[in-house]
């Protein structure tokens, strides 16, 4: 499943422009409402919205990329929550909405809520993003800071930690764009029996879990710059530790799989893994 | 640095057919195969079962039709690999000729060789063995000592490769020796074909594992004379070979389910016994990860079909892939109190227990070890 070049470009190019460390200080105390506006002048709202009722007709493939994006540069407001609501549903704000029923986690309180399944594929894709920014920037970091007289990214133990942390990274990529993917082909799932439902619950459940080994190995390898409010790492790191308990924890999450894997034996879980 | 990215590709029309078809075949085929075997898998050795798996079309899925192949597209064929792993076909016998060695020969043999090499391997008759690793030549693979050199009546071999896979049993080998003089050293390397059932001068050797098996092996070349068309490729080419061929070995689904036998017993196990939240959780965040490395393995099949060389995406999956599998015999001894045990009378859990935590640190040596992946990765970063 591709997603749209146009769109991708689109998005880099105003995430870009737009998403600036000034930008990022500024809206940490204004709340940056104002990206939304900006972000539903050229549309990106109405991703998920079809072309007859005025809006983009992506698929779910297309709103990871926005959503993603918004991770990867830290974009303030509530974009990709009124993108995958107005998915949902639909550009009048009507419909069936699904709703997970199984109450686990809650979003964060400044976040309009979204159904459980939504809002978790939705945090997966975010901090698929964050952590890519991380990635970014500790790869950047240790190729221009020296010591020993040498760059960090020299030494080999820093080369394994980057290494790893790449790794983790390529996990939750790989995981987000799988569950984005699945629900395009079979419907945002509504509870645990439809057929999307166990890539959404994977790729929350890993994203929750690295969330951990991602921020530690990405301001272990700034140390104490990467810790300052100046600095900037925090963009990416505070949302990863708030985001991995909204919408179900790792373990909320993994106690669903692991119990409908045990109740449905080898040969079922293998089918849904699968499908 | 280069942006991380995993497409989740769809997969081709029929392969929902295929994946009924190969749960069929295997629903029979396995039907007298013992656990023992079935946990071991792709590290089993079964000729007879090879030769059905050739018949029922199953081996050298991607090969061209004109040599016998199946002509399917990668992603048909990941289909196919995985379903043999999660049921635990023993398909070592075929294993690395179907994933490497029939490739290699497809790319760099002639023609002639690959009429008469290419349709015996998908009808599952050849085993292949991989010879690289030396005695003084392990991660460092470059500083391998083994020449061949270039005579009127063909080359001659001396030296002697080591952890050799399956070389007791194999028809071949594709191996690795030195051919050229100073210069870098991962220059003059060159691969070349053996024939190990035919060739005077080689000496195998087996060596016992820490299991008690015989599947590696000492391979001592005493003056082998190999034919002027035994090598592989070009001259002194054999580095940049061998690289793309690890870029096949390293990506596919036998980096993460290796154990996939044990740990389908371990779910039966606790569906019988009950398991605790706590249980539920640990066993929920296994079948996360097989998830997640799932998609991370067939993002990287779809982009060998699309003709990329994936090397940094395939060193991820197995590094992260080997740490997943060989997790599993530990995960399992902490959620059910019952010991492992070899005896044919235990249950299947319990054989497979024993098995596979035994045979759990090879996962990460076979293939490249950790180490050297994580240098892969960290180069494809930028960093060295």
């Amino acid at each position: 499943m591709n997603a749209d070049l146009l769109l991708l470009d689109t998005v880099e190019r105003l995430f870009s422009e737009q998403l600036t460390p000034e930008y990022l200080a500024e809206a940490e105390r204004s709340g940056g409402a104002d990206f939304l506006s900006l972000a539903q002048e050229i549309g990106l709202d109405a991703v998920l919205v079809a072309q007859e009722e005025g809006g983009y007709g992506g698929s779910w493939s297309d709103a990871f990329v926005v959503a993603e994006a918004c991770g990867r540069y830290a974009a303030p407001g509530s974009l990709p929550e009124v993108m995958v609501s107005r998915g949902i549903l639909g550009s009048r704000g009507t419909g069936d909405v699904p709703v997970g029923h199984v109450p686990v986690g809650h979003s964060s309180a400044e976040q309009p809520s979204l159904p459980l399944p939504a809002g978790a594929l939705l945090r997966s894709a975010q901090m698929a993003g964050a952590a890519q920014a991380l990635l970014e920037r500790s790869v950047q970091y240790c190729g221009e800071r020296e010591q020993f007289g040498r760059p960090l990214g020299r030494f080999q133990a820093v080369q394994q930690q980057l290494a790893e942390l790449a790794g983790y990274v390529a996990c939750m990529q790989a995981a987000s764009q799988r569950a984005f993917a699945e629900v395009q082909r079979r419907g945002m799932p509504a509870g645990e029996e439809d057929p999307a439902w166990l890539a959404v619950a994977i790729a929350k459940c890993r994203c929750s879990e690295l969330a951990h080994p991602v921020t530690l190995i990405a301001h272990g390898m700034h140390g104490a710059i990467g810790f300052t409010e100046e600095f900037g790492l925090q963009h990416f790191s505070r949302p990863l530790w708030r985001w991995r308990a909204d919408y179900g924890r790792c373990s909320d999450w993994a106690q669903a799989i692991g119990r409908h894997a045990i109740a449905r034996g080898p040969e079922a879980t293998w089918d849904a893994l699968t499908r | 640095m280069p942006r991380l990215n995993f497409p989740a590709p769809e997969l081709p029309a029929g392969a929902d057919d295929l994946r009924r078809e190969v749960r069929a075949f295997f629903n029979e085929a396995l039907r007298d195969v013992p656990v023992a075997e079935r946990a071991l898998s792709w590290d089993a050795c079964n000729p007879e079962f090879s030769r059905r798996m050739g018949a029922a079309g199953l081996i050298g899925m991607g090969f061209p039709h004109e040599y016998g192949g199946g002509g399917r597209s990668q992603l048909e064929r990941f289909v196919v690999l995985e379903e043999c792993l999660a049921v635990g076909a023993p398909t070592g016998f075929h294993w690395f000729a179907d994933r490497q060695s029939g490739p290699l020969i497809l790319r760099y043999g002639s023609e002639a060789l690959k009429q008469a090499i290419i349709p015996r391997i998908c009808r599952g008759e050849l085993c292949f063995c991989i010879g690289m690793s030396e005695p003084d030549s392990g991660s460092d693979l470059a500083s391998l000592r083994t020449r061949a050199r270039r005579t009127d009546a063909g080359w001659i071999v001396n030296g002697t490769k080591v952890w050799t896979t399956n070389a007791h049993r194999a028809h071949y080998m594709i191996a690795l020796f030195r051919t050229g003089e100073g210069g870098r050293r991962h220059e003059g390397l060159s691969q070349f074909l053996v024939d190990l059932r035919n060739t005077p001068g080689i000496r195998i050797a087996p060596i016992r594992d820490l299991a008690g098996r015989e599947h590696f092996n000492e391979v001592h070349f005493e003056g082998a004379l190999l034919p002027e068309d035994a090598l592989i490729g070009a001259e002194n080419n054999g580095w940049a070979q061998v690289m793309e061929e690890l870029a096949l070995e390293r990506a596919g689904p036998e980096r993460y389910l290796s154990c996939q036998t044990l740990f389908n017993e371990l779910l039966r196990v606790l569906g019988d016994r009950g398991a605790s939240a706590a249980a539920a959780a640990a066993v929920g965040a296994a079948v996360a990860q097989l998830g997640a490395l799932r998609a991370m393995s067939l993002s990287v099949a779809a982009m060998l079909q699309a003709g990329e060389s994936p090397n940094l995406e395939a060193a991820m999956v197995k590094d992260m892939g080997t740490r997943f599998e060989q997790s599993i015999p530990a995960l399992a001894q902490e959620l059910v109190d019952l010991p492992a045990d070899p005896s044919s009378d235990a249950l299947p859990y319990q054989q497979a227990l024993h098995l596979m935590t035994l045979l759990a640190p090879s996962f990460s040596l076979r293939g490249g070890s950790g180490e050297i992946l994580r240098g892969i990765i960290a180069r494809g970063l930028g960093l060295r």
